[in-house]
């Protein structure tokens, strides 16, 4: 939020951020005065301001609060009112200021009741300078939300609603004096006198003493109730040094300029946060919600609002058009962003599309599965083939090859016929009938056919005598190692 | 409240361009939603295809290893009509071995529910080198061949008779052939 004081002598700026319950100022800057061509309703002078702070500072997110002089005001002013009615609060300042309401925009920021006290503060600009004022924002894209008195910003940031006081607005050609009661609300008194132009006039402190006079009497007269030797607080007038402020007749009456609130933060020195405590105040109406405490001190009597002269449908249609532009501006990114997200999509769907069996390996895969059964059943058969035959040639070879001379074969069977393949048949792998003369020899042939790793198992089941008187002998040779 | 905001909605969109950015942010959203579906659908579809893409090679690669093995074997089943031509010239070694053929007759393989192949017993006679040669060397080409069972004895005349069991195995389908 940004708070801009287009005071007579110069335009202060304020850039603040609420965060965490703290007021960030980020920028607190002075130019050249603008005032003139409010006054002036100069449509192009304004909207030069605002884009020369658009060239600074982004302001795209900001909402501008504009506080101006209260001598810019047509009427500052506290009456005795017989009703709430706003219609009739219109009329009364229609009469004081001799104007229709379609000349002037309105507030009444202060409003006293207590038992039969019943007293408004009304205030009153120049509609032209208003509308001169939005159409230089609109013209500039600003949001424009705000636009009050000088006085009232102070007061805010002050946050003494229960003390009286007097406020001087001295410039270099022009003073007003507002004076402020709790117990009834605001007026104010031009006071031309005191401009900084006149002070160093030898006869200030009798035009002092005058002001005062005539101070102290309109507030006794305009609140009824009034302290005497009330508080005054110099606005507006940089040198401490000042004659005005060394004044005799302000020794005792001079209070202190408030500084920045304890919820801002600011890297500028306490001595100067005064300088710009006023376009500070303007933009404290951005968190009264958040800062409960900007009014905690009001008296139950005195009722606050906002002392904004802009219409309320300004106010939305300004924050419409802010709106507006931020939600063309996300829109803008987001389409961008939404594009470049389906562009991806599009990419990647394509991409994960292509990833396709290829017809080489689906060929070759149906060929493998159609011919894999087969092929299994052909490499058991090999296998199998190999436990049914039963190495014939490796059977005679160790049978002969330690026969002794004296053993004969009459017959030799290899493999069992009708036994399967497997344990049954191995047992009794070879069978053998040998004849010799020495019944002995069969023995010693078995144990050499014992000690051949081809053959397990000798078992010579019957030796009988044939009729010629040779020993025959039955001999079962089981399934060593083949191979 | 809600009454300025629904008061200040059409003005909101009185603007056509309002109206176009807004249509764009919605149409470009459910585009984009509908696409993340979508994408979502083609990755998981992607992955099973490469899941099976895996998958089949892995059976390929499988197969082609079995084929190689397979053909590298030096004996291998014929086929049901090569089985008489591997017959015949089992004859003719015989023959060729001086080795008399005295009977020969096809049996059934009783040990097996399915038979692998076609079971034989042959009596033949002949000298007793002629009977471990053949048994040493029975083969004919690439058939293979099992001796199940051999008989032998002596015979008057010096030789030996010998009864024998073999099996000429046959293939159980068509030939493979080895994939790319």
């Amino acid at each position: 939020m940004i708070g801009i004081y287009l005071s007579p002598d110069e335009t202060q700026i304020v850039q603040a951020k609420y965060k965490n319950k703290k007021l960030k100022v980020e920028l607190c800057a002075v130019l050249e005065p603008y005032l003139d061509s409010l006054k002036k309703c100069d449509v192009n002078f304004l909207i030069a301001l605002f884009q020369r702070l658009q060239q600074s500072i982004n302001v795209f997110y900001e909402e501008f609060y504009i506080v101006l002089p209260d001598s810019t005001f047509l009427l500052l002013d506290c009456y005795d009112a017989r009703s709430d009615d706003e219609e009739e609060k219109m009329t009364t300042v229609e009469t004081r200021l001799n104007r229709t309401r379609e000349e002037f925009y309105a507030a009444f920021p202060l409003t006293l009741q207590s038992g039969t006290r019943h007293k408004e503060t009304m205030i009153a600009i120049d509609r032209a300078m208003i509308d001169a004022l939005i159409t230089a924002a609109k013209a500039a894209h600003i949001t424009l939300v705000s636009v009050e008195p000088a006085s009232f910003a102070y007061l805010r940031c002050a946050r003494q609603w229960r003390k009286e006081y007097y406020l001087l607005e001295a410039f270099q050609n022009e003073a007003v004096m507002i004076a402020f009661s709790p117990i009834a609300g605001m007026f104010r008194l031009s006071v031309p006198e005191l401009a900084v132009s006149g002070q160093a006039n030898s006869n200030l402190e009798q035009t002092l003493q005058s002001v005062l006079s005539r101070c102290d009497a309109i507030a006794n007269r305009t609140f009824e109730i009034i302290n005497t030797e009330t508080p005054v607080t110099i606005l507006a007038q940089e040198r401490e040094d000042a004659a005005i402020r060394l004044a005799a007749a302000l020794r005792n009456r001079t209070a202190k300029q408030t500084g920045f609130p304890e919820f801002a933060e600011s890297d500028i020195e306490e001595s100067e946060q005064k300088n710009f405590i006023i376009p500070l105040g303007g933009l404290l109406p951005a968190i009264e919600q958040e800062e409960s405490d900007l009014y905690a001190s009001v008296p139950e009597i005195l009722h606050v609002r906002p002392a904004n002269v802009l219409p309320q449908d300004v106010r939305l249609e300004s924050h419409l058009r802010q709106v507006k532009r931020i939600t063309k501006k996300y829109s803008k990114i987001l389409c961008g962003a939404l594009s470049a997200i389906l562009a991806l999509q599009l990419a990647g769907i394509l991409y994960f599309n292509s990833i396709v069996i290829p017809t080489a390996l689906q060929t070759d895969y149906d060929k493998a599965q159609s011919q894999m059964e087969t092929v299994k059943k052909e490499t058991e058969l090999i296998k199998s083939s190999k436990t049914e035959h039963q190495y014939p040639i490796e059977a005679l070879t160790g049978l002969l090859s330690n026969r002794p001379q004296n053993l004969g074969f009459t017959s030799i069977e290899i493999g069992r016929k009708g036994a399967t393949a497997g344990k049954e048949q191995d047992k009794k792998w070879i069978t053998f009938i040998a004849k010799s003369n020495d019944p002995m020899v069969f023995r010693d042939y078995a144990t050499q056919l014992g000690d051949n790793f081809l053959f397990r198992g000798i078992n010579i089941s019957q030796i009988s005598t044939d009729t010629s008187g040779l020993k025959s002998a039955t001999v079962f040779i089981g399934k060593g190692t083949v191979r | 409240m809600l009454k300025k905001i629904f008061h200040y909605i059409p003005r909101f969109f009185s603007s056509k361009d309002m109206i176009v950015y807004l249509t764009a942010v919605i149409l470009l959203s459910v585009l984009a939603f509908f696409g993340f579906g979508k994408l979502a659908f083609a990755y998981q579809n992607a992955q099973d295809t490469k899941e099976k893409i895996a998958d089949m090679t892995a059976f390929v690669d499988d197969w082609n290893q079995q084929v190689i093995k397979l053909n590298q074997e030096p004996y291998r089943p014929v086929r049901e009509d090569q089985v008489d031509d591997v017959q015949s010239n089992i004859l003719l070694l015989m023959a060729a071995n001086q080795l008399s053929m005295n009977s020969f007759k096809s049996i059934q393989d009783a040990s097996q529910k399915k038979p692998s192949g076609s079971l034989y017993e042959m009596e033949v006679e002949g000298p007793w080198e002629s009977t471990v040669r053949i048994l040493g060397n029975f083969h004919v080409r690439d058939a293979l061949l099992a001796i199940q069972n051999v008989k032998l004895s002596p015979v008057k005349n010096g030789g030996v008779k010998t009864i024998l069991e073999y099996k000429i195995y046959t293939k159980p389908s068509a030939q493979p052939s080895q994939g790319k």
